[in-house]
Order: C-alpha cells, then structure tokens, then sequence
C-alpha cells in the first residue's frame, strides 16, 4: 500500500512539474512572468489589452458576511465597500462583478490569480499578505473590538483570560485574540456571522472582530451582545490585487483618488457610517 | 486591565525618582508564530507590537527601542502608527537601524502630544532560546528632555521547534528558493510548509482518527437497531425507523451539524465538542448503516429463514445466528466505504470550530496565504483511505470469487458454506430472486 501511497504522490509531483514548466516555457516567451498562472493571466491581459480578466467587467470577490462592509441583503450585495467598488467602477468605465466567497481564500484566490481581478472585503493590509498581493492605497480605518453577553462579567481583555474566543479565520481580529489575551483560546469560524451565533449559543465567551462590523451587528441583529472593549489598532482596508497587475492597482488608486476629491466617497462613507 | 494597572504602577514607581516624565508602556506582544497554539517562538519570524501612551503634554521627536539581546529587527520592516483614541494618526518618521535589536525612530515633525504609539516590527525574529523577554528604550522630547522608557510587560517566548528549525534551513537553500520562485509550486508544494504542516497536520488526523474510531463502532448499534425497526412488524415502529432514517439522509450533515452546535446549547444543552462531534456522527451514520444491513439481510434468501425455522429456531435466533453472521459478512465492503465517508466527513466539523485536520490546516493556509497545508491534509486522508478502499476490493473479490470462498469455508461447517452458495446464486441468476438481489448490487449505492 505504501508503494501505491508514494506512485500517487510522485505523479502528482511529476504533473505540477510538467505543468511548470510549460509555465515558465510561455512566460520567457512573453518575458512577463515566471509561474504557470501568472503567465497566462497575463498573457491573457496583455493580448485583450485590458486590466481585467474580463474585457469591460471587474471581477471582485469579497466574503459577504462582514456588515456594515458588505453583506447579503435579499441577494445583493450591500455595504460600504460595495458601494465603494462599484463607484470604483463607473469611475474606471467597468461593469462591478460581485462574487461571494469565505474570508480565509481570498488572499490566497487573489494570488494565485485567474478567478478574480481584486478582493475588496475588509482585507486589513498586513505585511504578510503584501508578499502575496499587492494593496491598492487603503479605503477606510478599522479598529479591534472585544463583543460579549450583556449577561456577561466580562469588563476587558485581562477578564477573558483562558476564556474561549470566537473569530473569523485569517482575520486581524483572531490575530489580535491570540496575541493579546492570555492563554485564550481562540477558535476560527469561517464566517463572521457564525461567530456571532457562537457566543448566542455560548459556544463562545467573546468575540473578537473589527469594532464597525461589532457595532453594526450589536445595533441590527445581536441586541443582546455589547461591546466591552474598544482597541484603537489603526489598522487599513486595502483592495487586494494579484502581484501581475500593477496596472489595475494604479488604475483603482487613481479612481479612488478622484472620487475622495469629488465627493463620492464621503457620500458613500455618510450613508454607512453617518454619526447621529 | 489588571495589566494595563501594573505597568502604569510600575511606570510610575520608577518614574518618580527621575524628574522626567516617561512614556507609559501598556503592550508589548508578539503575534503568535506557532500552528498548534498561540505561543510565541523564538528563532523565526514573527511581529513585535509595542505601544506607549505619552502624556498629555509629551511630544516626541525620537524613540529609540532596544529589543531583547540577540533579536533581529530589520529597520525597513518597522512601522510606526499613532492612535489618538480610536483615530489613526498617520506620522511622517525614519527608522534607522542602530544594531541588530535596536532601532532609532526620528520623527520628521514631533508627535502631537497624548497620542498612543505603536510600533510593529514585521518580521522581527526573538532569541532562539527564549524566555521572558521585554523591549526597552529611550526618547528625546520636543523641549530636548531625554526619558528612559521603562520595560514594559514582557513576552513569553519559547524556544524554537524542530519542525520550525528545519523549515528556517530549508527556506535558505538554493533549490527551495528555485521551486518556489514557481508559484503554482509555491502555493501547493511548498517545502518549507510542508514541514511546519506535517505536525500540526499530523496532531489532527489523530484527532479525527479518535473521533471516527470512536463514532463508528456506536453508528453501528444504532444502525441495528435502526434496522430491526425499519423490518419489524409493528407498523408504528416500521415508520418510526424510516421516518428518522429519511430525515437524516434527507439533510445535509453540515446542517445537522450547525443544528447540534448552535441549537442544543439554546436549549441549555452544554456538551463538549469532541463528544458533540462524536454523538453528531454516530446519529447521522447510524441512519446510512441502517440502510445498510437492511440491504444485507434483505439479501439473504428466503430459504435460510424457512431452514432456520424448520431446525427449530425462533424468530429471534434465526435473525441473530442465521441471517446476521451472513449478512454481516456480505455488507463488510459497504460498511468500509461507510467508514471512508464518515472519516472524510469529520472535515465538516471545521465550521463550527473542531479542531481536526482541516482546521489545523486552515490556520496555516490563513497565516500563510499559501495552500500547501491543505496538500499535506489531503495527503493525510489518502493514509486512511487508500489502505481502506484497497482492503473493500479485496475483500469484493473473494466474495465474488466462490472457488476463493470454497478453499476457506470448506473446513468450516455449514454458515460460511451457505453463503458461498448465496454468493454463487447471486452472481448466476438474477431471475431466481430479482428483489434480493437488486437489494445487493444496490449497496454501494445506499450512501451515496
């Protein structure tokens, strides 16, 4: 069995070797790129002399389950960041194409390229996912936040000591969990809504995720849940883009640019995050 | 917040004696490099996050920071963010190595004062041997004062593993760098993931390896149990059986899932998830393996039944040594492939928080952005699986081979002999009992 086990193995290997180098055969070719996804995206980019996969189209994945930024609401896409893309768009003369996907495979979507153009979703920029794509200039600030019961004791992070703490897998949020409460154990949903039904359920003792999604979530749905701690981390919002096309990074940068100076942006960032 | 109160003591009682003011040091923390848990390695890479809250009337115009002894901070990965309450407040600096583990922060124009700085070091790598490290250091105020900065609250930094060891020298090595400079390679075949993944990886198939060895063997009571009600004749316990049968196959088990997780603990239900994970599995395959030895003793002709009845047998011992011993024997390959699913299925429990072999391999694959981590899963199943699939058709093929069958049961009595004629029966002539013999060649079919 064992052999069997090693055969499926080193054809598995043999076939992403063969696939490489076909890749790298193209690429030196093209003198573009050197993987075997990346050559032909771009390849495919440059021969219809467009930004996108898709000529006329700007295909986006975003993980709509992350309120007030995007959303489902009766199957559409809503939220600050969707507003945001889709005036992105008409900017740039592109139709938005809005795909729903989990939060935890967009980085990795977004470089290994050919599924979609850009990832707008809430995607803080970090230095670890600058080594797989490139972020455009940042879209909005975020903070952490700690959400509990309104039963609950808990007062802050030091109370929560060896508690259990729901997150969003590959979030800041579960990051910040794990750096900053001791001996938590943080335990990663795929979707931010399901950590929310965690703590309900008491699955969970917090939850920890980024303070507008909490203050939005606690105002509409979990009215029974409050915040405990707000963390001040400064973290940005980046639109996250596949390492080969720095040209779509320029062409948002200048879209989102025109649109902070002619007003768009604020009247997006009014209607979701207006104080009253 | 006790935290935060002792170090604002602590800063406070070695504040006093010096005249001037210092930063207030509420954090110093580094972003867990580990894939089991959150502990902090030394020797590899990872994040130092230090924060100080300056006072009302501090406005600094340098910050020197001395990390601990025999740290490696590269200054061009050090970024400084001041936070006034919950707003960012972008700062114009330079930083400045001064040597290994200490940075010199000058800025351009002098920070506002009462604002909260932090400072993260990316890929800021602590002493290999560990311990309890804190960051040190020193600014120089606006008006020219120079403060010493109080230590801060320390980290607890481990030693460096093995596995970690070992993908730090792989990642230095010329190959490796080749490979993945391909970046479909890159992103599945990682080598340097590929060794931090296969314990963390490893630790989970054993967890749901325990969670399936433990389910299985009570899905199978339940799924007796199950099945003599689906047969028997009382009317009320026949739809009884079915009706549970057809609403646990009827729904997807990721549903039954998030009903037992979320659901019971409304109801004021607490389990602990591996066991919830266990009980979840059992009901759910219980309802399969009903089908199952459905199919089985349904296959078995009815002459077996009129013999056993003949030599005297009630209904109970005709079942429980007739018909069962031979239909156990014939559903064995169903069941393994019964098992192949139910294992693969513990992947399912991720969703809602179980820590098996995909969720080991999911945090990696979140840090990492690479996919590598879910290969070596994959890889991890098929350690399973393909002895499994391998044992289903071996064992296909001496139920399908009589002269095979013959061999054994020729020296053993009559129950194993009966079934190597039921074997040949079925094999030869679908006309003499086309109902039972649908019911067998249906079996690969009842868990789809």
């Amino acid at each position: 069995m064992k052999k069997k086990f090693a055969l499926v193995a080193v054809l598995g290997l043999v076939a992403a070797l063969a696939l490489a180098m076909v890749g790298c055969g193209s690429s030196s070719s093209t003198k573009k790129a050197t993987s075997a996804t990346s050559a032909t995206s771009a390849a495919a980019a440059s021969a219809s002399g467009s930004l996108t996969m898709q000529d006329g189209t700007l295909t986006v994945i975003s993980s709509l389950d992350f309120p007030p930024f995007e959303n489902l609401e009766n199957g559409e896409a809503v939220g600050f960041e969707m507003d945001l893309i889709r005036a992105l768009g008409d900017q740039m003369g592109l139709t938005v194409n809005i795909q729903n996907q989990a939060f935890d495979s967009l980085v990795p979507a977004i470089a290994a390229g050919s599924t979609a153009d850009c990832s707008i979703s809430g995607i803080t920029i970090t230095p670890e996912r600058e080594e797989e794509v490139l972020f455009t200039d940042p879209v909005i600030d975020s903070n952490q936040s700690l959400v509990v019961l309104s039963s609950s004791s808990y007062t802050d992070a030091a109370s929560l000591q060896g508690k259990t703490i729901a997150a969003q897998s590959g979030t800041t949020g579960s990051d910040w969990a794990k750096e900053n409460i001791p001996n938590a154990n943080v335990v990663d949903y795929q979707e931010a809504t399901a950590c929310f039904s965690a703590l309900a359920a008491g699955q969970a003792d917090a939850v920890s995720i980024d303070l507008p999604v909490a203050s939005y979530t606690i105002r509409t749905a979990y009215s029974d849940c409050k915040i405990i701690q707000e963390t001040p981390t400064g973290e940005q919002y980046g639109i996250a883009v596949n390492k080969n096309n720095p040209e779509l990074v320029s062409a948002l940068n200048d879209a989102l640019a025109e649109i902070k100076a002619n007003g768009t942006y604020d009247q997006i960032y009014n209607s979701w995050f207006a104080t009253n | 917040m006790a935290l935060l109160i002792a170090a604002a003591l602590a800063c406070a009682l070695i504040a006093l004696p010096s005249s001037a003011q210092a930063l207030e040091v509420t954090a110093t923390t580094a972003r867990s490099n580990s894939d089991n848990d959150n502990s902090i390695y030394g020797g590899m890479e990872t994040r130092v996050t230090w924060e100080a809250q300056t006072a009302s009337d501090e406005s600094l115009s340098t910050l020197t920071l001395d990390y601990p002894d025999g740290s490696t901070i590269p200054a061009n990965q050090v970024k400084v963010t001041g936070l006034s309450g919950l707003n960012r407040i972008t700062l114009d600096y330079t930083v400045a190595s001064v040597d290994a583990d200490t940075v010199a922060i000058s800025f351009n124009t002098p920070t506002q004062a009462g604002l909260l700085i932090r400072v993260e070091a990316s890929k800021a790598v602590l002493p290999a041997e560990g311990g309890s490290l804190s960051v040190s250091g020193s600014a120089t105020l606006a008006n020219g004062a120079q403060v010493d900065i109080p230590n801060g609250p320390a980290m607890n930094v481990v030693g460096v593993s093995v596995a970690q060891q070992l993908s730090n020298k792989l990642s230095e090595q010329g190959w490796v760098q080749a490979w993945n400079q391909n970046r479909l390679l890159h992103m599945f075949f990682d080598p340097t993931i590929i060794v931090i993944s296969i314990p963390a990886v490893f630790h989970g198939w054993l967890l749901a390896l325990l969670m399936v060895v433990c389910s299985f063997p009570i899905a199978i009571v339940i799924g007796l149990l199950l099945c003599f009600l689906r047969i028997s004749h009382v009317g009320i316990l026949r739809f009884l059986g079915s009706l549970y049968v057809n609403i646990v196959r009827g729904t997807p088990l990721f549903l039954q899932i998030y009903i037992a997780f979320f659901g019971l603990p409304l109801l004021g239900i607490n389990i602990d998830n591996y066991l919830l994970s266990v009980i979840v599995m059992s009901l759910n395959s219980g309802a399969y393996l009903c089908e199952i030895f459905r199919a089985g003793i349904e296959s078995i002709s009815k002459g077996q039944f009129e013999a056993a009845r003949s030599l005297g047998m009630n209904a109970v011992q005709t079942m429980f040594f007739v018909i069962i011993p031979q239909a156990f024997r014939r559903v064995i390959p169903t069941m393994t492939s019964e098992f192949i699913l139910l294992y693969k299925d513990t992947s399912l429990f991720a969703a809602v928080g179980v820590m098996e072999m995909v969720m080991f391999a999911r945090s990696i694959t979140a840090t990492t952005g690479n996919m590598t981590p879910y290969i070596v899963a994959a890889l991890f199943y098929l350690l399973v699986t393909l002895p499994l699939t391998k044992f289903i058709n071996i064992f296909e093929k001496r139920l399908a081979d009589p002269s095979h069958g013959h061999k054994r049961g020729g020296s053993t009595p009559s129950p194993a002999r009966l079934t190597d004629e039921e074997t040949t029966l079925l094999e030869s002539a679908p006309k003499v009992d086309s109902e039972h013999v649908t019911a067998t060649s249906s079996l690969p079919g009842t868990q789809a």
